[in-house]
């Protein structure tokens, strides 16, 4: 299939007005909207200001501000797909009936599909976590400075998580505005214990543990870690909320979600930790946070690579990325749901009607 | 019971019985204490169940009993294999799983508030209807059962989401139903199993469930921290004697963790809990840990009340741990009642547990921000700074314990200036922090930092004030909210912040379409200047243009520009009614947020009237400069047009792609899969011989796995496929593209070659012109000189017959000098011409090694494109070095043949003169020889 390009297809926009955004160029005005690039921005050709899904520094654009209104960009992300994603969620969120948020979570669906799940359309990885971020993201400011002052890679990393599951949370069936937030927001405390103690080798022993295929803990072991940062290193997935106790109370609408966080590095094989539990103990959710926290969790994600649906349905199929991590019953559900969705359709439209 | 019935109830199943435990590896054990109790099983690991209904099935399961069961259900494949997993296997959390492979087909929907409790049983007795199944017991069954997960929610028992999972075939309907718990026993099942209470409807929820399926397991997965509700219904009950079957697995009771529980801080969050829950259940959860009533309007007053009582005890030195009830209830009598307020005694209660444990603080501000959802911090600044303003001076003296003795404290006129200064600056400072995201801690950290300076005081002795003032705005906050919604918080919290988000995303939606809207025009503007520059540059040159042709366009652009100028408009009246209705619905609601929304609004009409003066502008000239722009028009149009089909080749071409690999997929999906008809199949013949039923169930297991690897290997296989043919593309690609740039290279160096060839044609040709030219002159001067030396001899014989005349000799030396002076000539041009030669061979040699190059480079072939691609290089740079020699060749060649032919003219000039000499030295010859005769 030809590549996409998000810099040239934009006159592809339903709305001709659309066509008016579509340049190289984006204004500061508008970059202030975004919370990650939504492309590679430079100064002049030669200074890299942030690539494609950085975290943009808006202070430090304010010195090029003073001199340009606009500065080149070469766009990754699709606009277009923003304002749908945010009609979406709005519909979700407004839903007076179970009626209407089932159909207005198939509705979501039937466009993921052929966004980033099939391909048909253009779309990005991009448009997801930005998307994510402007309609859910909402947590603690210190939270928020600890992460992306320690690591922002890692935050970047839990961003494109909570998004993946939220998207993936809505095929296996969860509608509710409030629990879609609570999901998009578990990533960020899978490794919160450990953020007054970060080093250089737990920030290494968080992405290794989830790609490696190996035994649980072989990294981290093995490593020239102390004794203290293995032992801490070992806890943390049952501590997510250590010494925030307060948090797991006032920020999440669903109550008691320390078990559902602590699996991020089980395995459906059993041979993760802490519980090394196995698929048949475990609920959807948690599959699915163990399923997307192994195969979403290298700090190194391409994000000039536009083939999302590859990235996403491709990683289903591939069985050596998800050795051990993806759980058959979890994969007939997501796949049996876009394979099925024409169908849960036409069902939505006959009740409708 | 008596044995004897219950051994005619034995041996009807005992056949059934046997298998099973054979089956499974187990025996019967002696005779439990009780008659109708068959004890299965090793002793260290010992089931007791009954083929009776139990006179208290209570009883029976406090008894060690596990599992109460219907002999008509061991003759039923699923229900036994329900009776299995009790006895041997344990929980799965799947239908599939928990049915034994006898059930494959299933569906999930996942339950995230007990409000929709309806809603999901109504979908699930549908499809049960839809089968054939009783689906008024299901949804019966589904009703009660998912409510009493409900209430375990509400005790922070059981935790949201539920997850269900129903399945079913030909015969048999399967429900499971399972969520995260923390410390769940089996007490919670007793507590429901009882009668119905008007005020406590949780009292017989799981009573009702079971009297509507037909068999009832439920297991507890410690590790996973799950329970799970596994309900079968069966089409082919008998009508009689059935009873509903029930298991319970791997529960313990209350009694047997009461240690490990009490020990547990667990236990106390879910005592004490405060948490604000919407849509409450009404009457109590499970009495034995939760159940404490939320009271959301004291949760100031009791966390005022706790602060007090917990500084009291340590001023008295007491530890907070061995405060009693009797404590608590004579600090709250000595409190000021009408500070106080009523407090109830469970208020009391729950006031005496947050004194003992400091963390019960922290919760109840969590629950009074749940109560503040959506913080309104303009409001708590105006109500705090209101607070500051109606201190007095003697309060605040009060406060800081100042006036007493020598300190005489701050006076009237002192407070009036710094509580201005107090709330002007925190007024002013307030804006970034809760621009920053800051909420009510930081608010108040920032009243207490500004006091603590206007005071001059330490942070320690305002911080009472400051928390006492705090306190009493939140609480007015809360009590205001709590009157303005109607009593029901959460819902007023839910539907403001959903009234928010949608006007805001209205809002930003808007502002975002404005603002492309005005970048178009600005476009359009940019691109009319340039046009506008263009025309009056013509108009100079050309005179006034002559638009009569063009009235037509003039028209259509007009009303194109109507059309974007009404647009405009629309959105403005749109946006209009966005900000009247959002006057008209938030209303007194949240005036902070009411604020905001209007300063966008705001924001967007500023935009819009910019967008329409700039319109007016762009109506003139685009009047004037109509014609540039009916041009560009029709290019953007062009190009438009070109862009779109060049996409919609895409599209096409990616649809087939599409449907190419749909199809791929579908093949592969219908084959057979992980669960597929061939398990069924496979698992059809363990019933026949159920002796072997185990190994069957393994081999079927087995062979799903193989057939799930089979399909994993498949997919990746074509995954892989895929991968090699695009890599494979992608090396013919550059090969072919190494290939096309040496052909190039080899084009460019032959027609060089070429080139060359001729040149050298062309100097051979103009060189052996030169040659014969030279051959000729020599031919010349020797003939010349012959004729010359023939001359001499006359001469001398003129001579010697009678003396020559003294001019003409003197001639015919000066001729004699003029031919050396020639001859010298030759010889230069001579040596030229062989200087010539040699550059032309050189021009050979190059000509040479440049075809030899080219040849090698064809040669290399399109494996070495990085080689040929370093010697192209190098060939480039022969190519220029060539040229360069060609170019001085070609100097050479001219200056060679500018030489030839001043030596042709001097040659023909001396031969003129030869002749001329010639025919004088006859003259002289013949006087001579007149003279002579």
């Amino acid at each position: 299939m030809e590549k996409n390009s998000a810099s040239n297809s934009s006159f592809l926009s339903e709305e001709s007005f659309d066509s008016g955004e579509v340049s190289n160029e984006i204004s500061f005005d508008e970059l202030n909207n975004y919370y990650f690039s939504p492309g590679k921005i430079t100064w002049k050709g030669r200074l890299n200001i942030c690539s494609a899904g950085d975290v943009v520094d808006h202070t430090y654009l304010e010195k090029f501000k003073k001199l340009t209104d606009t500065i080149p960009c070469e766009f990754k992300m699709y606009s277009w797909n923003l304002d749908r994603f945010s009609k979406f969620i709005t519909e979700i969120k407004e839903a007076k009936g179970y009626t209407d948020r089932a159909k207005a979570r198939v509705n979501f669906l039937n466009w993921f599909k052929k966004v980033y799940w099939e391909g048909k359309l253009e779309g990005s990885l991009l448009d997801l976590m930005e998307s994510c971020h402007r309609n859910f993201y909402n947590l603690p400011k210190d939270l928020e400075e600890a992460w992306t002052t320690k690591s922002i890679d890692l935050f970047r990393v839990y961003s494109l998580q909570g998004s993946l599951m939220v998207c993936f949370a809505i095929a296996l069936g969860y509608s509710d505005f409030k629990s879609l937030k609570d999901i998009y927001h578990l990533p960020f405390f899978y490794d919160a214990s450990l953020l007054d103690s970060l080093t250089f080798n737990t920030v290494s022993a968080i992405s290794t543990e989830w790609e490696d295929k190996g035994n649980s803990l072989s990294f981290i072991n093995n490593s020239s870690a102390t004794a203290n940062e293995k032992s801490l290193f070992k806890a943390h997935a049952e501590q997510a909320f250590k010494g925030r106790e307060d948090l797991e109370e006032s920020f999440f609408s669903m109550k008691n979600l320390a078990p559902v966080i602590s699996r991020h590095h089980e395995r459906i094989d059993g041979k993760g930790f802490p519980h090394s539990l196995n698929w048949s103990e475990l609920s959807d959710l948690e599959t699915l946070v163990i399923f997307v926290s192994h195969n979403y969790g290298s700090e190194e994600v391409d994000f000039d690579n536009e083939n999302t649906h590859v990235y996403l349905n491709g990683r289903m199929n591939n069985e050596v990325c998800n050795e051990g991590t993806l759980s058959p019953r979890l994969e007939s559900m997501i796949v049996g749901i876009f394979k099925n969705l024409d169908k849960e359709l036409a069902d939505l439209d006959l009740i409708g009607a | 019971m008596t044995k004897k019935k219950y051994k005619s109830i034995y041996d009807s199943i005992s056949g059934d019985l046997e298998e099973l435990l054979v089956d499974l590896g187990l025996e019967l054990s002696d005779e439990g204490e009780q008659d109708d109790v068959l004890v299965i099983g090793p002793s260290d690991s010992e089931s007791h169940l009954t083929l009776d209904q139990p006179p208290s099935i209570t009883e029976f399961f406090q008894k060690k009993g596990e599992a109460v069961v219907c002999p008509h259900a061991l003759k039923d494949p699923l229900f036994s294999q329900m009776v299995r997993n009790v006895l041997k296997e344990g929980g799965f959390i799947n239908v599939e799983g928990m049915s034994g492979g006898q059930i494959l087909d299933s569906e999930n929907v996942k339950m995230v508030d007990h409000m929709s409790v309806g809603y999901y049983s109504d979908i699930i007795s549908t499809d049960a209807f839809e089968l054939g199944f009783n689906f008024v017991r299901v949804r019966n069954y589904l009703s009660n059962a998912l409510t009493y997960f409900s209430y375990l929610n509400k005790g922070d028992i059981a935790f949201i989401p539920v997850d269900i999972e129903y399945g079913t075939n030909d015969t048999h309907m399967m429900v499971q139903v399972h969520a995260n718990v923390q410390n769940f026993v089996k007490d919670y099942l007793w507590e429901s199993l009882g009668d119905e209470e008007a005020k406590s409807p949780f009292s017989a929820l799981l009573k009702n469930a079971l009297s509507q399926t037909d068999f009832l397991s439920v297991t507890y997965l410690k590790s996973a921290g799950k329970v799970i509700f596994t309900s079968a219904w069966s089409k082919k009950i008998p009508i009689e004697g059935w009873f509903t079957s029930l298991a319970i697995k791997d529960i313990q009771s209350f009694e047997e963790r009461k240690e490990e529980l009490l020990t547990r801080p667990r236990v106390k969050v879910v005592k004490t809990t405060v948490k604000m829950e919407s849509d409450d259940l009404p009457g109590k959860s499970t009495g034995l840990m939760g159940g404490t009533e939320d009271n959301k309007k004291n949760l100031v007053k009791i966390k005022r009340v706790v602060e007090v009582i917990q500084k009291v005890k340590k001023s008295e030195g007491v530890e907070v741990e061995e405060v009693t009830q009797e404590d608590i209830e004579a600090m709250i009598n000595n409190m000021d009642p009408e500070k106080l307020g009523d407090i109830s005694d469970d208020e009391k209660e729950y006031i005496l547990g947050a004194v003992k444990d400091p963390k019960e603080l922290n919760k109840i501000d969590a629950g009074i921000d749940r109560v503040l959802d959506n913080f309104e911090g303009e409001k708590y600044v105006d109500l705090f700074s209101e607070s500051i303003e109606d201190l007095s001076a003697e309060e605040v003296n009060t406060y800081l314990k100042k006036g007493e003795g020598e300190d005489e404290g701050v006076s009237e006129e002192i407070w009036e200036v710094k509580k201005g200064k107090i709330v002007e600056d925190l007024k002013s400072n307030s804006e970034e922090i809760r621009k920053s995201g800051g909420g009510r801690t930081e608010l108040n950290a920032e009243v207490l930092k500004l006091v603590t300076r206007e005071l001059e005081a330490i942070e320690d002795d305002c911080a009472p004030m400051v928390n006492e003032l705090s306190d009493k705005v939140t609480e007015q906050m809360i009590s205001e909210k709590i009157e303005s919604s109607g009593g029901n918080v959460e819902t007023m919290a839910l539907e403001h912040s959903r009234e928010v988000q949608t006007l805001q995303n209205q809002v930003s939606s808007a502002n975002e379409r404005a603002t492309r809207m005005k970048k178009l025009i600005d476009i359009m503007k940019g691109q009319i200047a340039s046009m506008a520059a263009k025309e009056k540059n013509l108009n100079g040159a050309e005179g006034t243009s002559d638009n009569s042709n063009s009235d037509h366009e003039v028209t259509d652009l007009k009303k194109q520009l109507n059309n974007a100028l009404a647009e405009i408009k629309n959105r403005d009246s749109t946006i209009d009614k966005i900000r009247k209705s959002n006057e008209m619905e938030s209303g007194s609601n949240d005036e902070t947020t009411s604020a905001a929304v209007e300063e966008k609004m705001q924001e967007v009409d500023s935009s819009l009237e910019n967008i329409s003066s700039d319109s007016d502008n762009i109506e003139e000239q685009l009047n004037k400069k109509v014609l540039f722009l009916k041009n560009a028009l029709e290019q953007q149009t062009r190009e438009t047009k070109q862009r779109d089909s060049t996409i919609q080749k895409i599209r096409q071409s990616n649809e087939k792609i599409i449907e190419t690999k749909d199809k791929e997929i579908e093949k592969l999906k219908n084959k057979p899969v992980f669960g597929g008809p061939a398990a069924q199949g496979s698992n059809a013949g363990g019933e026949a011989s159920e002796g072997e039923s185990l190994n069957a169930i393994e081999l079927d297991e087995e062979n799903k796995n193989l057939k799930t690897q089979l399909e994993m290997m498949t997919n990746r296989l074509s995954q892989l496929n895929e991968n090699m043919e695009a890599k494979t593309k992608a090396a013919t690609q550059k090969a072919e593209a190494d290939m096309l740039k040496l052909r190039q290279d080899n084009q460019k160096a032959t027609s060089t070659i070429n080139k060359l060839k001729e040149e050298k044609e062309r100097v051979n040709r103009l060189l052996k012109k030169s040659q014969q030219s030279s051959s000729m002159l020599e031919e010349d001067v020797r003939l010349l000189k012959i004729e010359a030396s023939h001359r001499e001899s006359e001469q001398k014989e003129a001579k010697a017959a009678g003396g020559a005349s003294s001019g003409d000799a003197a001639k015919v030396k000066e001729l004699q000098n003029r031919e050396v002076q020639f001859t010298e000539k030759l010889k230069a041009a001579s040596l030229k011409i062989k200087s010539y030669e040699q550059k032309i061979k050189f021009m050979q040699a190059q000509v040479n090694a440049t075809q030899g190059g080219g040849q090698g480079k064809k040669k290399k072939g399109p494996g070495r494109a990085e080689a040929a691609g370093g010697n192209d290089q190098k060939f480039q740079l022969k190519i220029k070095q060539l040229e360069t020699l060609k170019g001085k060749a070609e100097e050479a060649t001219k200056k060679a043949q500018a030489d030839l032919n001043n030596a042709k003219k001097s040659n023909v000039q001396l031969k003129s003169e030869l002749n001329a000499t010639k025919l004088k030295l006859d003259e002289a010859e013949r006087k001579i020889g007149k003279k002579a005769s």
